[in-house]
């Protein structure tokens, strides 16, 4: 009963996150609109990189649903385990934004290069500023259970994670597809 | 029990999903970081009246400068401008404006009106022992206490707070326009607020979807709560759209990015955007701060004309679409941007079919009163305060909805008038009305009666005559934020009438002591409140004592009508009273749970 408040609740703060990440998104679709080519000549967003997180981050939101899984079902360990590698995919994402981040900056984009270089970094800073909540949040999970705390009693918490992680992918992907690919 | 059977499983989940919370008894957590919702209200009613007076000053150097402009304020103005002798200058004067718009809308009406009585009102009336997520509703005070030292702040540094309009129009609010870490200071407190809003916005959307008592149906619900919930999904909603404008505005300013930098500003971005934003999220705030007040004022009409309120679930579904409306408006206020004529028309006729379900409250507010056994009570009376200047704000509405109109009403004092009318007067008046009802329940005493009339006559007066002295300036030409607007020849002959408007203003200022000495007096030495001073059937009048126990409901209370019962023949013949509770069982009344009865 508690469990289902907490997830409504949770709803309420993914529907304002949603609006928050479709303004940005909107304002980028504003510039975009504008510019006479996109992206201006003489700048190449990578694609590469992107194409991976893009992987990294569908993959972290299959192995936490197994995670909750697991853990609904009564395996432990299992569950354990799939949090685990669930933490390493969202670390491994924040990692690999960090080498776009570098790479863009060598090629000489940096946040003053027109709006293009406004948008790709702060779209991309601020949704990878969420991934690595979610990342911290599934390290307190995993250190409760280092210190010998049972990850059974934890089920909303990582019900409440999992909510949050599917639609930070989501706005990935939007992102990923809006930004990236076309 | 039409709508709603009622077994013994829903009054037992309804107890297990709320078990009352121990009262704590060491002072910090009793008094600063409370987790009780009738605490936390009462922080942020203290929060928001303080910076009401601090906003409601800032007004009060407006109004002097345009009676007389660049003349040395009185008593304040040696202490404030120094270097000026004392007058206002044109820096200053922009600080002052920008400031007062902001800090009264997202430091006073906004904490008192949602933050006090969204927290109190909310789990009293719907029978719930606290909100869904108490904690959360502690940080989100805490939050918002960080924004008001972040604003407090911006006022400190070099070149002084945010000098931008309470827009915060690009590129005016870019580096170029007003440098100095005050604007973003204020920025970022608006963003920091913005987090408060939406956490609060979470804990009343689900509290009242989740903690409603047994046979509290939706229909059920004061129209109080209503209005507070509707004002809450348009927050979790609106907010972050004003935060993402708030975080690329604090981005161009600090890193050099060109979101909304364009033009003189050196940038090749759009300034326009950020007006999208703004009133994607402007839009739905006025109604964010109408919303709740529209509740208490269709309670207070039935609570005080002693009739049930005139087709209630219409004023219900009038606010659902007013909700749902105020989302796709928002173009009006951007007819003079260079906006498509189509696009404009679309939003002007999205615009004025608000004026549909707004006429619907209104017809609904005279007939609840229409025969009546009207009690004027000080509520009462702000309540009839609040629907008079709020029609005549709406009134004034129409014509900047209408585009012809607007493009000559634009950016003039009329558009002051009316926003001030609408959004601002009937906020505090509705606000005020709602503290003088409830006062009893937070602080268990009674306010006294007379300087609340006083009160209420200084302000109903002095908020129609200042307002409409600003529509008729406006009318004539006068254009708003002008620091010294009788330079211009065909502004002249209005300064009589500013000077005239000011005087007003300058009483309702003053009116404002009644209510400042009823309050302290009232706290500190009122009368003793009964349970249930004004004889309404809502929970917290019929359930709890005043003020209520910790927890609220020693048993959840099981809810067995709805809110305006007043002048039922059936119960007064069996009761020999002109009310009954929402949970007060009529003699033989069936109420369908023998078991729980018998308990």
């Amino acid at each position: 009963m508690r469990e289902n408040t907490g997830a409504i609740g949770m709803m309420v703060a993914l529907c304002a996150w949603a609006m928050m990440f479709a303004s940005l998104l909107f304002v980028y679709l504003g510039l975009r609109a504008q510019a006479k080519s996109w992206p201006p000549p003489g700048i190449e967003l990578p694609l590469l990189v992107p194409a991976v997180n893009t992987v990294v981050m569908l993959a972290s939101s299959v192995t936490l649903t197994r995670g909750l899984e697991r853990l609904r079902s009564g395996s432990r360990l299992q569950s354990i385990r799939w949090v685990v590698a669930t933490f390493a995919l969202g670390v491994a994402f924040v990692v690999l934004q960090i080498a776009l981040w570098r790479s863009l900056w060598l090629d000489g984009i940096n946040f003053t290069t027109g709006v293009v270089g406004a948008v790709v970094y702060a779209l991309t800073i601020l949704h990878a500023a969420h991934v690595l909540g979610g990342v911290l949040v599934l390290g307190y999970l995993l250190a409760l259970v280092v210190r010998g705390g049972q990850l059974q009693r934890r089920v909303g918490t990582l019900r409440f994670c999992a909510m949050y992680w599917h639609f930070v992918d989501a706005v990935w992907l939007v992102m990923f597809v809006g930004m990236f690919l076309i | 029990m039409s709508d709603r059977v009622m077994t013994k499983a829903d009054i037992e989940a309804a107890e297990h999903l709320q078990h009352a919370h121990v009262e704590p008894k060491d002072f910090l957590s009793r008094y600063v970081f409370s987790i009780d919702h009738k605490y936390i209200a009462k922080q942020f009613l203290w929060a928001g009246l303080l910076f009401l007076l601090f906003g409601g000053l800032l007004a009060m150097l407006i109004r002097w400068q345009w009676a007389f402009p660049s003349q040395p304020v009185p008593l304040v103005g040696k202490a404030l401008f120094p270097n000026s002798g004392g007058a206002i200058t044109p820096p200053a004067y922009s600080t002052i404006f920008t400031t007062h718009g902001l800090i009264m809308i997202f430091f006073a009406i906004t904490p008192i009106m949602i933050g006090t009585f969204g927290n109190f009102c909310i789990p009293l009336m719907i029978g719930a022992r606290d909100m869904a997520f108490p904690k959360l509703n502690m940080y989100s005070f805490w939050v918002f206490m960080v924004s008001q030292l972040l604003m407090i702040a911006s006022f400190c540094v070099e070149l002084g707070s945010a000098a931008a309009g309470w827009t915060t129009y690009p590129p005016l609010s870019t580096n170029v326009g007003t440098p100095g870490a005050g604007q973003s200071l204020v920025v970022l407190a608006l963003f920091v607020t913005g987090i408060s809003s939406i956490m609060g916005a979470i804990n009343y959307i689900t509290t009242v979807i989740r903690f409603r008592a047994p046979g509290m149906t939706w229909f059920r619900m004061p129209a109080t709560v209503w209005g507070l919930w509707l004002t809450a999904i348009l927050n979790a909603l609106f907010v972050p759209v004003l935060g993402s404008a708030g975080l690329l505005l604090l981005f161009d300013r600090t890193f050099g990015t060109q979101f909304f930098v364009a033009g003189a500003a050196g940038g090749i971005g759009d300034p326009i955007l950020f007006q999208h934003l703004f009133w994607i999220f402007g839009h739905p705030e006025v109604y964010i701060l109408i919303l709740p007040i529209w509740g208490f004022v269709i309670d207070f009409m039935s609570f005080f004309a002693r009739k049930p309120a005139y087709w209630y679930k219409g004023s219900v579904y009038a606010m659902i679409s007013v909700s749902v409306l105020s989302a796709v408006v928002y173009g009006h206020h951007m007819f003079v941007t260079g906006m498509s004529p189509l696009l404009g028309q679309a939003f002007m006729l999205l615009t004025l079919v608000i004026s549909v379900p707004a006429e619907i409250l209104f017809l609904n507010w005279l007939h609840t009163m229409w025969k009546g056994s009207i009690r004027l009570t000080v509520p009462m009376l702000f309540a009839l305060g609040t629907v008079f200047v709020f029609g005549l704000g709406g009134l004034t509405g129409i014509y900047l909805a209408t585009i012809s109109t607007d493009l000559y009403l634009h950016d003039t004092m009329w558009v002051v008038g009316h926003f001030h009318l609408t959004m601002a007067s009937a906020a505090f008046l509705g606000s005020f009305g709602a503290l003088y009802f409830w006062f009893p329940k937070m602080y268990g005493r009674a306010t006294n009666e007379t300087l609340g009339k006083v009160h209420f006559w200084f302000s109903v007066i002095g908020v129609t005559a200042v307002f409409c002295g600003q529509l008729i300036a406006g009318y004539n030409g006068q254009q708003r934020r002008l620091f010294d607007p009788f330079q211009y020849t065909y502004i002249k002959h209005l300064r009589e009438l500013n000077k005239y408007t000011s005087y007003f203003a300058f009483a309702l200022g003053a009116g404002q002591l009644a209510f400042v000495v009823n309050f302290f007096h009232s706290l500190f030495a009122g009368k003793k409140a009964e349970k249930n001073p004004w004889d309404v059937g809502t929970l917290e009048w019929t359930d709890c004592e005043s003020p209520p126990v910790y927890h609220n409901f020693d048993r959840v209370p099981i809810v067995l009508r709805g809110p305006h019962e007043y002048n039922n023949p059936e119960v007064l013949a069996k009761l020999g009273k002109d009310w009954v509770g929402q949970s007060e069982q009529l003699p033989g009344e069936d109420i369908g749970i023998d078991a729980i009865a018998a308990e």
